[in-house]
């Protein structure tokens, strides 16, 4: 008998708060109701990619200088200004010291259309790490051409090792990409 | 013969039979007096419900948002001119708030690349911009630049500020120049990029403002 009062007792309680719940909501509802108005738009956006590379990036002589060439191509979308070398010229024995020279066309008989191309900064000697930048630059698909030079003798067998950065910025001085452009469409 | 208890038993159930039977016999006959004491009387009010309403397109000769077919390296900026037209009955509050959502989600709008990715500057200006993208009325400013990926979401919508245009009445007109631009700085060494990366990614940007309505009115008439 009291346990069934009891339950009496709950059944109420459990009615009386879904009633409060049932005139609660739309009281509520009504209390914090507020109209907006929404408008939306697209725009389609995509990002340039830059950078280049360099095959190959290294040149080794062994005993004998000489000239060995590269062709750097532009991998990227969006033209250039300017590229960074890090040249990286490995430890070892020899009278000997490396240049580094660039073509807009292709070597032919250790010329660049009939002359000497353009340097890539001065010369580098053995066991040394320089980094330089070259404006001579490929365009968007295209290429550039690399001869790499060693003069004088060297003892040991000694390598050249190339690495090729392009930096894309929003600071107009830090960028080697193309001027920033504002377009109005 | 049937036993005492059995006797009582029925007598109870003709008593309580008969008592149901006179309270419905009464009932009925309070409820045909009631009728018939019933008067009513009716009054109308006729009631409209405002509209809220806010468009977007483009502000001539702007083609307004729409696809930017150029690829945007750091420091482009793609400026598009949009109408924001109060078209409903009611008047919005200021207040208006907005938010820049990309899909694909990505490097352009998530900030995964810290520091990177696509800003937004908004300007209104008192009259049609030009094609070249300037004001030839005052500029107001309405929102500074902010990353995209600071306000990627319904949630993290951005307040604008200075809409005096579309916080008055109904039917005005804001003329604002969205200014989308890329930041970052990333160096790409032997033709491979860092990792995020801001480079060659696509999203579409779907630019949502959003007015709420007037503070309530009571009328006493």
């Amino acid at each position: 008998m009291a346990g069934g009062t009891a339950r009496t007792r709950r059944r109420a309680a459990v009615g009386s708060l879904a009633a409060l719940l049932v005139l609660a909501v739309p009281l509520s509802a009504a209390g914090s109701t507020v109209v907006k108005g929404a408008a939306a738009g697209t725009e389609d956006v995509t990002g340039a990619a830059w950078g280049v590379s360099s095959s190959p990036t290294s040149f080794t002589w062994d005993l004998i200088g000489g000239s060995q060439t590269a062709t750097v191509a532009n991998d990227g979308t969006v033209a250039l200004t300017q590229i960074s070398y890090t040249v990286m010229v490995s430890a070892g024995l020899g009278l000997t010291t490396f240049s580094l020279a660039v073509c807009s066309v292709a070597w032919s008989g250790g010329l660049c259309s009939g002359g000497a191309g353009t340097a890539i900064g001065g010369t580098y000697g053995i066991n040394s790490v320089t980094t330089v930048a070259s404006s001579v630059v490929p365009p968007v698909g295209g290429h550039v051409y690399l001869k790499a030079t060693a003069s004088g003798i060297t003892v040991t067998s000694i390598t050249m090792t190339l690495s090729l950065a392009v930096t894309g910025s929003n600071t107009p001085a830090s960028t080697q990409l193309r001027s920033a452009v504002t377009t109005n469409q | 013969m049937r036993p005492t208890h059995v006797r009582s038993r029925g007598r109870r159930a003709r008593t309580m039979l008969a008592g149901v039977f006179t309270l419905a016999v009464a009932l009925f006959t309070a409820a045909a007096v009631y009728a018939g004491l019933t008067a009513q009387a009716t009054g109308t009010e006729q009631v409209s419900s405002g509209t809220l309403n806010l468009t977007v397109g483009a502000d001539a000769p702007s083609v307004g948002f729409s696809n930017f077919t150029g690829l945007m390296a750091p420091g482009d900026v793609d400026n598009v001119a949009v109408n924001l037209n109060n078209t409903g009955s009611l008047a919005s509050a200021a207040g208006m708030t907005l938010w820049v959502a990309g899909s694909p989600v990505n490097a352009l709008t998530n900030g995964s690349a810290a520091g990177e990715g696509l800003d937004v500057t908004i300007t209104q200006c008192s009259v049609a911009w030009s094609a070249g993208g300037t004001c030839s009325g005052t500029a107001t400013s309405i929102l500074a630049q902010t990353a995209v990926s600071s306000m990627n979401s319904a949630g993290t919508a951005v307040a604008l500020s200075n809409v005096p245009a579309l916080a008055a009445s109904t039917g005005q007109v804001a003329h604002l120049q969205v200014s989308l631009t890329l930041v970052g700085t990333e160096a790409s060494t032997n033709g491979v990029s860092p990792s995020p990366t801001i480079q060659g990614l696509t999203t579409t940007l779907t630019y949502t403002f959003t007015e709420q309505q007037r503070a309530p009115v009571t009328t006493n008439q």
